[in-house]
């Protein structure tokens, strides 16, 4: 029994003129004249198929679901053994994970090392400018300089490092370190840190700003800094060489500029990520000028994107939107129209020439719209060939591999596939040669593609 | 044609072989609503959206109650109607489906009925491509799966009222179509 035999036994529609009394016969004439395709003859066995791997997959879930929530158990047990350590010395600006709930970046020069468990760590900071994020957790996060150590309670702040010379040190009286005294700039953004030095301790809030040098206590710039540092050269030369003025109100409006700096970046951190997952959302569907890394994407899934004229029995029509939008002549629309027309012929030729090579029926191909004949030739191809088609056109696409140098040996599917990816291109060159490259181009971009788009979504070989 | 009561048990309980027939009895209905609420869809989506409404019948079936007052076959339709409106809501989400201009999925007719009708069907299809998708859906439902009206209400949560509309202006779309066509001739 042939499919149309099947399908005409076991689905018989309404005989004509039988619907519902309320149509007449105009109208029952249109619906009759709308009929549609058999289903295809194996759709039971692909339906039962696809509700066996469904239930399949979700007995899979739900082992993996187990298998993750072990996994999830076994690290929580495991994660306060595990010490976390790590290093950095800076060559240029660079941006780095510490721990679970801290983020630094440190800026060219910047020497950091860190260790500690989870939800404590301890960073010492030996040299450079480094710009510290970092999440409130249970517990502490130090960061060691030679001047001093800072305890952070969930904030953002910047701690400059900086050598003293060997003078300075000397008059400050306390070298901490190993081969120079430091200083430490304390700039907080957000939240608030403990600073402290063997001299003492100092809380410090958003937006200010304190100093540690060694042998002293910590202090707060831009406030009464009293007698203690009055006097001092030392002291004295040491803010004329590192803070930017000796004027507190050219501090507090370098420090100011300094937090709308480091928002400013944050903020633009954000966008970019926010930028890159909406240009994600909005290449799924793009077709044309796909990038060399979109095309790697696409190859690494096994997925094809090909756009073409519409391809149905007649010659594909000419889109009127795009040709007004375009302002095309009545001469370029009717070159479209010839380019059109005899892009339908010679892909029919092709396509017939496939489906007899594949069936041997040539009095069908004489017939067959271009979707049947398609359907055919895919039908009559494993699915696992189909997935290595797609595959093989992908990679090549992205340049990953070449094409075979005889195509004629290769399989039908993939020749029609070659012939079907291709064909836009193919249009838009022909339509370069009638209305010029430009225009040709635009009007194949005007709605993402020559009317049919299309996407594989087979996946790779092997693959479900 | 409705199946009879031991396959229908036999396929409520699991059984390949009665599951098979179910669809064979049934499938080619679900395959041509898809294709005609579908219409202006590649064969791909119009295949991909029949089997899913297949696959929940499938696996929806123990569900049925036989000897409730619905048919089988409207309730395997009111599944598939519904597996299709998900998809054309899906559809107005996303805008990266497949779309085929002149509708290569279902105009791809059986060979022997080639010559004269085949101009008509294309213009019936793209008529009614072109209709909103709730007109088409009750169109399609009363003039080629013998839904009354109450039913076409029931299937898809709506008054009996708003069926009648709706199919007053899916009509209108034809009657302006076969005006166009006499016009023509």
């Amino acid at each position: 029994m042939t499919r149309e035999e099947e399908f005409r036994r076991f689905t018989p529609e309404r005989p004509a003129g039988a619907r519902g009394p309320e149509f007449t016969r105009e109208e029952r004439e249109a619906l009759d004249a709308w009929q549609v395709p058999p289903p295809p003859g194996d759709l039971a066995h692909r339906v039962l198929a696809r509700a066996g791997s469904r239930r399949g997959s979700r007995v899979r879930w739900l082992a993996l679901a187990a298998g993750l929530l072990l996994a999830l158990g076994a690290a929580w047990l495991l994660l306060p053994r595990q010490e976390q350590r790590g290093s950095l010395v800076a060559t240029t600006r660079t941006t780095t994970r510490l721990g679970s709930r801290g983020v630094a970046v440190a800026e060219e020069g910047a020497s950091l090392r860190w260790s500690g468990r989870a939800g404590e760590l301890r960073v010492i900071q030996s040299q450079g400018n480094v710009f510290y994020r970092v999440d409130r957790g249970a517990g502490p996060f130090v960061v060691e300089t030679g001047a001093g150590s800072v305890r952070v309670l969930g904030t953002c702040f910047r701690l400059e490092v900086m050598e003293m010379k060997s003078s300075r040190a000397g008059l400050a009286g306390a070298a901490v370190g190993a081969t120079a005294a430091t200083l430490l700039l304390v700039t907080v953004y957000e939240g608030k840190v403990l600073t402290a030095s063997p001299r003492g301790e100092l809380e410090v809030g958003a937006g200010q700003v304190a100093r540690l040098r060694p042998g002293e206590a910590p202090e707060r710039l831009g406030q009464d800094r009293g007698p203690r540092h009055a006097g001092g050269a030392a002291v004295a030369e040491a803010d004329s060489v590192y803070a930017p003025s000796t004027t507190e109100g050219l501090v507090r409006q370098n420090q100011k500029l300094r937090a709308e700096k480091e928002s400013l970046e944050s903020r633009l951190d954000v966008l970019q990520s926010q930028l890159q997952q909406t240009a994600g959302k909005a290449n799924r569907g793009k077709i044309l000028g796909l990038n060399q890394d979109e095309l790697a994407q696409l190859a690494k899934r096994c997925e094809l994107r090909w756009d073409m004229p519409p391809l149905g029995t007649s010659p594909p029509r000419v889109d009127s939107k795009a040709a007004k939008a375009l302002g095309l002549s009545q001469t370029e629309r009717d070159s479209v129209k010839r380019v059109f027309a005899d892009f339908h012929g010679k892909l029919l030729q092709d396509l017939s020439r496939l489906y007899v090579e594949v069936t041997g029926d040539a009095k069908s191909a004489e017939h067959l719209s271009p979707g049947a004949m398609m359907s055919e030739i895919e039908d009559k191809s494993p699915k696992e060939e189909i997935k290595q088609v797609y595959q093989r056109l992908a990679r090549e696409r992205a340049g990953l591999q070449s094409a075979p140098a005889d195509l004629s040996s290769t399989p039908a599917v993939e020749r029609l596939f070659r012939l079907l990816t291709t064909a836009g291109d193919r249009v838009e060159q022909a339509l370069g040669g009638e209305i010029g490259p430009d225009l040709a181009r635009r009007y194949r971009e005007h709605r993402d593609g020559f009317g049919s788009r299309s996407r594989s979504s087979l996946g790779c070989p092997g693959s479900q | 044609m409705e199946l009879d009561r031991t396959t229908l048990d036999r396929a409520r309980r699991g059984d390949p072989r009665a599951l098979t027939q179910l669809i064979r009895t049934h499938g080619g209905k679900v395959h041509a609503l898809t294709c005609r609420m579908l219409a202006g869809r590649s064969r791909a989506v119009v295949e991909d959206v029949c089997q899913e409404a297949l696959v929940k019948v499938v696996q929806g079936l123990h569900r049925f109650d036989p000897d409730g007052p619905a048919r089988l076959s409207t309730w395997i339709l009111t599944l598939a109607t519904r597996t299709c409106i998900d998809h054309l809501r899906r559809e107005r989400r996303h805008s990266e489906v497949e779309l085929s201009d002149e509708g290569i999925g279902c105009d791809d007719v059986s060979p022997e009925r080639v010559a004269s009708s085949r101009e008509l069907a294309r213009k019936v299809e793209r008529t009614m491509a072109a209709l909103p998708d709730e007109q088409r859906v009750v169109l399609v439902l009363r003039a080629y799966h013998d839904l009354d009206y109450d039913e076409i209400a029931r299937v898809l949560g709506i008054e009996i009222g708003t069926v009648k509309s709706r199919l007053g202006r899916a009509r209108l779309a034809l009657r302006q179509l076969m005006a166009d066509k006499q016009g023509a001739a």
